[in-house]
């Protein structure tokens, strides 16, 4: 779900101060953005679902947490018709990062 | 280092928020945007030294920007971030002027350590800049000369130009105000729109207001249709206003609360209208003293003084006095096809001794007057029209005294002519000055010289 190594590399640990701090102002933009990107998927609407998608890519791996960063990539090159089925993983990995935020973070499953 | 300005431009908030904290402890002023329009916004009304770009915005390219950012004079040095790790993308950038790119997600370390380069890229670029400027052109935008004071101008100039931020000029008539305005213009994010220049002691009481704020038809006698005022015309530019403390205390309330709110009314309009503008203010006594005497409202005052610049008496500025003649010897000489290539070494020196209390106005009128005058390749000091000042009281004429007794009778012509010499000579040789202080005009002069030879 993160990758501690980078984590490591960029923050000096999962137990950084300031990483814990951006990781509050990450769930609820994630949240944000993932239901925007809800609405865009029943609106068709390609260009913006890239952006948004993008955005949140950007945002997951400055946290490290791969695993939403790789399906955001998968949403942001989703052709069409399969745009639906990246954002219900996406959606999942978002759901099971947030769980594991809320339970302390990666520090606590280290 | 001094306190500089950092723009964070990332459409993802916490991506921002942990640029910011990262950059915190460098003590920077941090300034943060969402969309390319508000970065671009920002980098109009902040003097920002470095920008982190995100290249993919909700409402523009970040290339886009870059691109905008070629046009600008003396930008601040741009810092890529792209979570795309491919290489075309950041090559584009660097063409396009960025300094540098880091790649999504990036360690602490590596964001402050190309942050601070490209703080020091900038400063060096904008230093190279002043530098280069001056020593070209032997001056810096429509200013000549490039001395020690001088220079401190130019970068004061410079620096100011970049942010929306007032300036108030002062210094002695004829030192260039309206240069200093118009080169803060030039220099600024602002140069593409206009530049509008008001002389508050210039134009007429009744008529200031609506110069400044147009008004609307039949809002005073006289207002035979809509008009617009220098508002409008300076709307995403520059206004200057000269002599600021000839302006009556109301309109300067109404000027006050202009500056204040960014909103004016035209003259005998009921509504108000924006108007986004940089305010150049100029006085040339001592504003302060204006403050004092009442003349110039306290608030105005502060509300304006935001940047002062204070520009050298030409006396000041040694060998640039000159540099300036030099200069307009060329120019006059070209205007009215004569064929001066320079100045004697006497007539130079005369114009270094000089103290030019009416300063390059002065020095300007004293050239072209030479210029119009005279023939030749070399301007030699007899060519030069009097300098107030210099004819001292102490060496007066003494044929202007009675002839001590028992003086031979000498010829009345011969004492007419000498007298006359004597008085061209006092005149560094200009006959038309000359007759006019004898009271004579200048043929009857220009007749008795031929009958002499």
């Amino acid at each position: 779900m993160f990758d501690l190594a980078q984590i490591a590399e960029s923050w000096g640990g999962a137990d950084d101060e300031t990483y814990r701090t951006i990781l509050a102002i990450f769930v609820p933009e994630a949240e944000a953005l993932c239901s925007q990107l809800a609405g865009l998927i029943n609106e068709g609407n390609p260009q913006r679902l890239q952006r948004l998608a993008h955005t949140l890519r950007g945002a997951a791996s400055n946290i490290g947490a791969t695993r939403l960063a790789d399906c955001a990539l998968a949403l942001e090159h989703a052709p069409g018709p399969a745009a639906a089925t990246r954002f219900a993983e996406l959606h999942a990995a978002l759901r099971a990062t947030i769980a594991m935020i809320a339970a302390g973070g990666p520090a606590a499953h280290g | 280092m001094d306190k500089r300005t950092i723009l964070i431009v990332e459409d993802s908030r916490s991506v921002a928020m942990t640029c910011k904290l990262q950059l915190e402890p460098l003590g920077h002023t941090l300034l943060m945007a969402e969309t390319g329009c508000d970065a671009l916004g920002l980098l109009r009304e902040h003097p920002v030294d470095c920008m982190l770009l995100d290249l993919k915005l909700p409402d523009m390219d970040g290339l886009d920007i870059l691109r905008e950012l070629r046009q600008w004079p003396a930008p601040p040095s741009a810092v890529v971030t792209t979570a795309n790790a491919s290489l075309t993308v950041a090559i584009e950038a660097v063409r396009l002027g960025a300094f540098d790119y880091l790649v999504k997600p990036f360690a602490a370390a590596r964001l402050t350590t190309t942050v601070a380069n490209a703080l020091a890229n900038t400063a060096l670029k904008r230093e190279v800049e002043t530098f280069r400027r001056t020593i070209e052109h032997d001056g810096f935008c429509d200013f000549i000369g490039r001395s020690t004071p001088m220079q401190r101008v130019y970068r004061t100039i410079e620096a100011a130009s970049r942010s929306s931020a007032s300036v108030f000029i002062t210094g002695e008539s004829g030192t260039g105000k309206e240069l200093a305005a118009q080169a803060l213009h030039q220099l600024s994010p602002r140069a593409k729109k206009r530049f509008v220049a008001l002389n508050c002691g210039a134009i007429p009481r009744d008529l200031l207001e609506s110069t400044i704020f147009g008004h609307i038809k039949g809002s005073f006698t006289g207002a035979t249709s809509d008009q617009e005022g220098a508002a409008m015309r300076a709307d995403g530019g520059t206004l200057f206003l000269d002599e600021l403390g000839e302006m009556e205390m109301e309109l300067q309330t109404k000027l006050l609360r202009f500056i204040q709110s960014g909103q004016y009314e035209r003259v005998g309009e009921g509504r108000t209208r924006p108007a986004d503008i940089r305010f150049v203010a100029a006085t040339n006594r001592d504003p302060a003293e204006a403050v004092r005497q009442g003349r110039l409202r306290e608030d105005l005052f502060y509300r304006l003084y935001v940047v002062p610049l204070e520009l050298p008496p030409l006396r000041d500025r040694g060998e640039d006095i000159l540099l300036i003649a030099r200069r307009f010897l060329a120019e006059f000489s070209r205007q009215e096809h004569k064929a001066f290539t320079g100045f004697s070494p006497e007539a130079e020196a005369r114009l270094i001794g000089y103290g030019w209390p009416g300063n390059v106005r002065q020095l300007q009128n004293v050239v072209r007057n030479a210029v119009v005058l005279n023939e030749g390749a070399v301007l030699t000091e007899t060519m030069l029209p009097p300098l107030p000042g210099l004819a001292t009281p102490a060496s007066a004429p003494a044929a202007s005294l009675p002839p001590p007794p028992g003086t031979p009778i000498r010829r009345l012509a011969d004492v007419e002519r000498d007298y006359i010499e004597h008085a061209i000579r006092l005149c560094d040789g200009n006959i038309l000055v000359a007759a006019k202080k004898l009271g004579i005009s200048p043929s009857t002069i220009y007749r008795k010289k031929e009958a002499w030879t």
